[in-house]
């Protein structure tokens, strides 16, 4: 479904971001990506859905090979890539419908959207998708006057509308307190299992990403130092994964 | 990189002459102009002439040069190739130097204002103000309607001129935020142009477009109107572009990583961060407007600074009187509106 091959990322003042990342990730798998703030874990998923350029290496989803993408085709792969991230960037005083619909703009003309005439069934669609993430009931009010759980939820729901292939959730629960945290998890979670969605999260904490996900890969300064089943995982000490390296 | 310093050596040497010779020209030029005024012959005051500077930027630069080379000069203190002075004449050379440079220029502006305290306290001229005082403050009601009607159509002019050019503004402003922008050579040949564009007419005052365009359209408040609007759009451009240069871009990339088109891009992800702050720029301008409209009105663009000018020009100052305090009122009413909405967007 999708493999990285030789992936690097080198930033203009020199900074490694990423180096040699190599791992392939299956249909309907949960993986988690851990590691310190700095490891390269945000880098390596904006690579992913080409916000940021890589210096080189290979990115091929279901056999295309995104790195060598124009700018036009650059649309179609994006569409097949929903992301999720801590700051939630949601519109702001827009309903909550209407941000959800936002997910819809890769297959709409350009005039209706704008004139806010969405079409019966993208509306039902995005209620549907509302309703998984159980907060269909807040379809009307304004984003502004929810709780960052509430908004991360309404966040994945628009990427649901996109009608991903992969799923990108860059630090969802950073933002949020435990309990609000494990809600959002559990929601991805059962978006994995009911719908077989393929997801990539980056996370904090082993024990979160050890409960949910079927796969961990432990980052540091760049670089992927374990890759394994999170059955496997107590193996490895907290420490070696936590550690400055 | 011995040849690097090297370079960067020459290159402040080269700074330091040129603050000796201009600072100590420039100081010989005003000395020469107080001493001009102060001479029996004035005429060469008066009458502006290269020839008679010339001496002046002679002596300026021979004796910037000499002391220059002394090593101990205002221009090699200014770009630090003094690290250690032995002896402090020099340092008290240079600050008198500096107090005499700032003596000079400030003596040249009294002299070039005309001041005058002789005018200021002159007995006629003091009776005469407060003449035109006493008639200001009993204004003249009869002509109420009149600049009632004069001061309706001001606020016209501006909220006319400011409609007009928020379509005009909305788009250019795009195209002059670097941010929307980015990278491409044509694109950022686009963003340099406009800013040339903006900078270049907003240096030239309502003013004068209102001078213009009462020769182009005629007299009248469609020639204030239309001067307005030319200034409002370079206004309204410069704002909204900073507006726009400040938005959160996390969320723009978001709506372009749903695979959206860039006019989708722009009208949900940019659009919604700044309609706000937009109003709020434009309820401002529109503030800004009213009075510059009844300054544009002297000029003859309508609305009731023609009306003052008017009755300036006929010496009426009861009339005047009450137009301004009604422009004053107006103002007053205007401000507080315009802040008070600005507070609740």
């Amino acid at each position: 479904m999708l493999k990285v091959s030789g992936l690097n990322k080198s930033f203009q003042d020199g900074l490694s971001a990423l180096r040699e990342i190599n791992f392939e990730i299956n249909r309907g798998d949960f993986v988690s990506i851990v590691g310190l703030s700095g490891s390269g874990k945000s880098t390596l998923l904006k690579c992913l859905n080409r916000t940021i350029q890589p210096t080189c290496g290979r990115i091929i989803l279901k056999g295309v090979d995104i790195t060598s993408l124009e700018e036009s085709d650059l649309k179609e792969i994006k569409k097949k890539i929903g992301m999720i991230s801590q700051q939630f960037n949601l519109i702001n005083k827009y309903s909550v419908l209407t941000n959800v619909l936002t997910g819809a703009l890769g297959r709409l003309g350009i005039l209706s959207p704008i004139l806010n005439l969405w079409p019966k069934e993208l509306r039902d669609q995005a209620l549907n998708y509302l309703g998984i993430v159980g907060i269909r009931e807040k379809c009307d009010s304004s984003v502004d006057t929810l709780s960052g759980g509430q908004r991360q939820r309404v966040a994945m729901a628009r990427a649901l509308m996109q009608e991903p292939e992969l799923f990108l959730a860059d630090e969802p629960i950073a933002n949020l307190d435990p309990i609000t945290a494990s809600v959002v998890m559990d929601y991805l979670h059962q978006i994995n299992q009911k719908y077989g969605l393929t997801i990539l999260c980056t996370l904090h904490t082993l024990e979160l990403a050890r409960h949910y996900s079927s796969r961990i890969i432990a980052m540091q300064r760049g670089q992927i130092i374990f890759d394994r089943q999170s059955r496997d995982f107590h193996k490895i000490s907290k420490e070696l994964v936590y550690s400055e390296g | 990189m011995n040849v690097n310093k090297e370079v960067t050596q020459s290159f402040v040497r080269i700074k330091a002459i040129v603050i000796d010779t201009v600072s100590m020209a420039y100081f010989f030029t005003v000395l020469n102009h107080v001493l001009l005024n102060f001479s029996k012959n004035k005429r060469y005051f008066y009458e502006f002439s290269w020839h008679s500077h010339s001496l002046g930027w002679l002596c300026g630069i021979i004796f910037g040069l000499l002391w220059f080379f002394s090593r101990h000069s205002l221009g090699y203190k200014l770009c630090g190739l003094i690290n250690t002075e032995t002896s402090s004449c020099w340092q008290a050379l240079r600050i008198l130097f500096v107090w005499s440079l700032i003596l000079a220029t400030f003596s040249t502006g009294l002299i070039l204002t005309q001041f005058s305290f002789n005018d200021l306290f002159d007995r006629q001229g003091i009776k005469g103000a407060g003449r035109i005082f006493l008639a200001m403050l009993h204004p003249k009601w009869s002509i109420f309607n009149g600049v009632l009607i004069a001061i309706v159509e001001t606020v016209y002019i501006a909220l006319i001129s400011t409609i007009l050019a928020i379509p005009t503004a909305f788009v250019l402003s795009f195209l002059a935020a670097k941010n929307i922008m980015g990278k491409g050579r044509l694109k950022h040949l686009i963003y340099m142009g406009i800013r040339i564009f903006i900078n270049f007419f907003r240096s030239i005052e309502p003013l004068i477009w209102a001078i213009v365009f009462s020769v182009w359209v005629g007299i009248g408040p469609f020639a204030g109107m239309l001067a307005l609007m030319v200034n409002s759009v370079v206004g309204l451009i410069k704002l909204y572009s900073e507006q726009i240069a400040n938005i959160d871009s996390e969320l723009v990339l978001a709506i372009k990583n749903t695979g959206a088109s860039s006019v989708h891009v722009m009208w949900f992800g940019v659009v919604p961060q700044i309609i706000s702050p937009f109003l709020a720029l434009t309820i401002y301008r529109w503030d800004l407007n009213v009075r510059m409209a009844t300054v544009i009105g002297l000029v003859g663009g309508g609305g009731v600074g023609t009306l003052l000018m008017q009755y300036q020009g006929l010496a009426k100052w009861n009339e005047v009187g009450l137009i301004v305090m009604m422009i004053a009122l107006v103002v007053c009413i205007m401000d507080y509106f315009s802040a008070r909405i600005r507070e609740i967007i």
